[in-house]
């Protein structure tokens, strides 16, 4: 740890002072975006009771707690200040609920993301609370410090330190960074990017909580690019502690032109090792998993695709003779038109899914249009059941969504639905949204 | 009521944030609703078309784009001939008035300048495309009408769809711009990721998040990774009916389904005590028994709902509700000498650990 952190500070100093006579390789002038979003939801929250009649008997039932919470969520990114060197970046948000004798707290907030950078020459530092993509599985959410160089010829060693974000969700209207956790990490990485050709990355991160240490993993990825048609990218977690992949993956990617892509996609997961380590659930046994993925997309026109995906899901025990072994599938299709030219936007999926113990299908179908240059409108409709239709889901909704000036939108939702706990069930959204870049 | 809501509010574990962040917002709400759009510019008059049937080439008045340093740069006017050019032809009669050519002659100005914010150089492309202009230029021979004219400049799909796939594949928008992120992404979705993406972005972004910020921002990122949520994105983006959020439509609804068929799904994003602190809110397993959502046989090793298969199939689903008391719940009967009497271990598990060593352990092998 100790000979991490001096190696770091002695390459981002080397680096920092050796070029600190170089101007910044970034020529684009400082911006400054902000995004506030005001949402106001009336939907009914399902709290579960239960009692015990006089003669043993369980009986359960849903009770209805209707909730009106106001969210506020703020976002700033503001890149290259003070010549280039300097950025800020922020999202937070903080929630009321309006109806004040809701049951479960009526408050909530936190900051989803908030650090500073600086850029030293070729080096950067950053302060705050951030998302780390690499590492284990999921990324880590942390408030700590870091540091990044581009060493040269496409090189680069990135490294951080602090602490994981934990979420709980102590009120009904959402979840806030728990902060009363002693929890540390550290990690670092080595990278190579040679644009358009190909890359590969090495990361090793230790996490600690509770007074455990729950993750000591290696990351590696790689993606190349060894022909006009071919795409190849990949990578693995590795538990260091009990020298067993976390998980990995692998794929193929076939371009024909570029209105045709093929995709080979293989795919490997351990669920147990996503739980912490002062769980005892930890020791359990569990199944591993496994995904061998065959898709082609076709590119119909700019924005149109229409995509179909099969796998094989195995679930199995290895080195168990009473093990079971599950096999399943997925099956997924896709139309979808992202707007182009004044075209509506549209998304229709078929999701068929099976683990081999349980079946289930989704069905989605969605459209937005603008009426006139300033309003638009949406329609989703949506169907989820299993195959014993146990559990069915429907949803229709129909949003809006009015510019009232450059910045400034106004919308609002309706929901109609029925799921497992009611039959019926109507649900509102208004929503006011202002965006805003300057850029100099 | 306000008065009281907000000393409810007070006595709640983060206060001083929600009220913050809301007052923040109002504040700056109110600042910006004075923002106005400015008044409409002059433009000048133009068709490509009935300079083109008249055999103009291309140089005559575009000459500067034979120059090895044409080209738009960072911030460079795009290669419109000067008023002196067009003057070269259109210099006498009513074609010397200023209204020939500005639609608001009282206030005169040039070409809007273009939007574009790349790097590249005209010469570098003309020999590829031997000069024919209108391969990338392709609306050029066919305006007719003589309107208030915006630079021709090629869109992305132009460019992408013959010349610079590679560059696509590979997410090097860099290649060419040199600032994506001030854009909408409806402007640039000629770079879609297409379908299935939401699955496959996370080897993409752990490999390297620069290619991400190349277009966007890190809050974009948080919108979906944070470890907390207030407002959910699809509930901010409803009009973004074509992009694959996870939680789309009525997800509350169906995540045991969900949870159940993606192995290790909802722990990836927001670990297992944020399942348990939502049931446990909601009524639903965790330490209040009689809400359990388990069928009946649960408990009983015979039977066909019993719990040891479900278990196996996916541990991080027990452990959704189970994480904080399965060390009272769980080991109570798979202990040593528990009346489970089964070893819930892995093979091998044991092998080369001592038992009483660590903490989490001794629950079981101490009692």
């Amino acid at each position: 740890m100790k000979r991490l952190l001096v190696t770091l500070v002695l390459v981002v100093v080397s680096a920092s002072s050796g070029l600190a006579q170089a101007q910044s390789q970034d020529e684009r002038p400082a911006s400054i975006r902000v995004r506030t979003d005001v949402v106001v939801r009336w939907a009914p929250r399902w709290v579960l009771q239960a009692r015990e009649t006089e003669v043993g008997a369980v009986q359960r039932f849903w009770h209805r707690v209707d909730e009106l919470p106001m969210t506020l969520r703020l976002s700033l990114d503001a890149d290259r200040l003070m010549k280039g060197r300097i950025g800020v970046h922020l999202a937070t948000w903080g929630t009321l609920d309006l109806t004040v004798d809701t049951e479960g707290g009526i408050a909530a907030g936190d900051v989803a993301l908030g650090y500073v950078d600086a850029r030293l020459g070729k080096a950067k530092v950053w302060l705050g609370r951030r998302f780390i993509t690499w590492g284990p599985p999921g990324g880590l959410h942390l408030d700590g410090a870091g540091a990044d160089v581009d060493i040269s010829h496409g090189f680069s060693v990135e490294a951080f330190a602090g602490r994981p974000v934990v979420s709980r969700m102590l009120t009904s209207t959402g979840a806030s960074g728990n902060l009363t956790q002693p929890t540390g990490a550290y990690g670092g990485r080595v990278s190579w990017v040679r644009a358009g050709f190909a890359s590969a990355s090495a990361a090793y991160v230790q996490r600690w909580s509770h007074g455990l240490e729950t993750d000591r993993v290696v990351d590696v990825d790689f993606s190349a690019r060894p022909s006009n048609w071919a795409d190849l990218n990949g990578g693995a977690t590795w538990d260091v502690r009990t020298s067993r992949p976390t998980q990995a993956q692998i794929g193929v990617d076939l371009v024909a032109h570029r209105a045709f892509r093929l995709l080979v996609l293989g795919s490997y997961v351990d669920p147990r090792a996503l739980l912490p380590d002062w769980s005892v659930l930890k020791a359990f046994s569990s199944m591993l998993y496994t995904e061998a993925a065959l898709g082609g997309t076709l590119r119909v026109s700019n924005g149109v695709h229409l995509r179909v995906e099969g796998a094989y899901r195995r679930s199995w025990q290895p080195d168990r003779q009473d093990g079971e072994t599950l096999n399943g599938y997925r099956i997924d299709a896709y139309v979808r038109g992202v707007p182009w030219g004044g075209r509506p936007g549209y998304r229709v999926m078929v999701s068929r899914r099976d683990d081999g113990a349980m079946g289930y299908t989704l069905v989605q179908a969605a459209v937005a249009f603008e009426t006139t240059r300033d309003l638009q409108l949406a329609v989703e409709l949506s169907a989820a059941f299993d195959d014993a239709l146990e559990r069915e889901a429907y949803v229709g909704r129909l949003s809006g969504e009015y510019r009232v000036a450059s910045a400034w939108t106004v919308g609002a939702a309706l929901d109609v639905s029925r799921t497992p706990t009611a039959d019926a069930e109507v649900r509102g959204l208004l929503r006011a949204v202002y965006r805003r870049g300057v850029s100099q | 009521m306000i008065r009281s809501l907000f000393s409810e509010v007070a006595d709640r574990s983060v206060p001083w944030l929600s009220s913050v962040v809301l007052l923040a917002g109002l504040l700056f709400g109110a600042g910006a609703c004075s923002h106005q759009e400015g008044p409409a510019r002059d433009h000048i008059k133009f068709s490509h078309g009935s300079h083109m049937v008249l055999g103009a080439s291309c140089l005559v008045c575009h000459g500067e784009a034979a120059s090895p340093d044409a080209g738009t740069g960072a911030v460079g006017r795009p290669l419109m001939p000067a008023e002196d050019t067009c003057k070269g032809c259109h210099m006498e009669g009513e074609q010397a008035a200023c209204t020939y050519c500005h639609t608001d002659p009282a206030h005169p100005s040039t070409y809007m300048p273009s939007d574009r914010d790349t790097r590249w150089r005209h010469s570098t492309h003309q020999a590829p495309q031997r000069g024919q202009c209108q391969r990338c230029h392709r609306s050029v021979g066919s305006e007719e009408t003589v309107a208030g004219y915006r630079p021709d400049v090629p869109d992305m799909a132009t460019c992408l769809g013959s010349c610079h796939q590679q560059q696509v594949r590979s997410f090097d928008c860099a290649y060419c711009h040199r600032d994506l992120s001030r854009f909408r992404m409806d402007q640039v979705s000629s770079v879609d990721h297409g379908s299935g993406w939401v699955r496959r972005h996370g080897r993409h972004a752990r490999q390297d998040a620069n290619l991400c910020t190349q277009c966007h921002e890190p809050t974009f990122c948080s919108d979906c990774h944070e470890a907390s949520v207030g407002a959910p994105l699809e509930l901010r983006e409803p009009m973004r009916v074509y992009r694959d959020f996870v939680h789309r439509d009525d997800f509350l609804s169906r995540h045991p389904e969900e949870a159940r068929l993606e192995r290790g799904m909802c722990a990836r994003c927001h670990g297992v005590s944020y399942c348990d602190d939502c049931h446990r809110q909601r009524g639903i397993g965790g330490s209040v028994a009689p809400g359990s959502p388990h069928p009946p046989g649960w408990l009983d090793p015979t039977s066909a709902n019993g719990h040891a298969r479900s278990a196996r199939r996916d541990i991080t689903l027990c452990a959704a509700c189970h994480e904080s008391d399965a060390d009272t719940l769980c080991a109570a009967c798979h202990r040593v000498g528990g009346p489970a009497g089964i070893n819930p271990h892995p093979p091998g598990f044991a092998a080369g650990r001592d038992p009483l060593a660590h903490a989490v352990c001794r629950v079981c092998h101490l009692r």
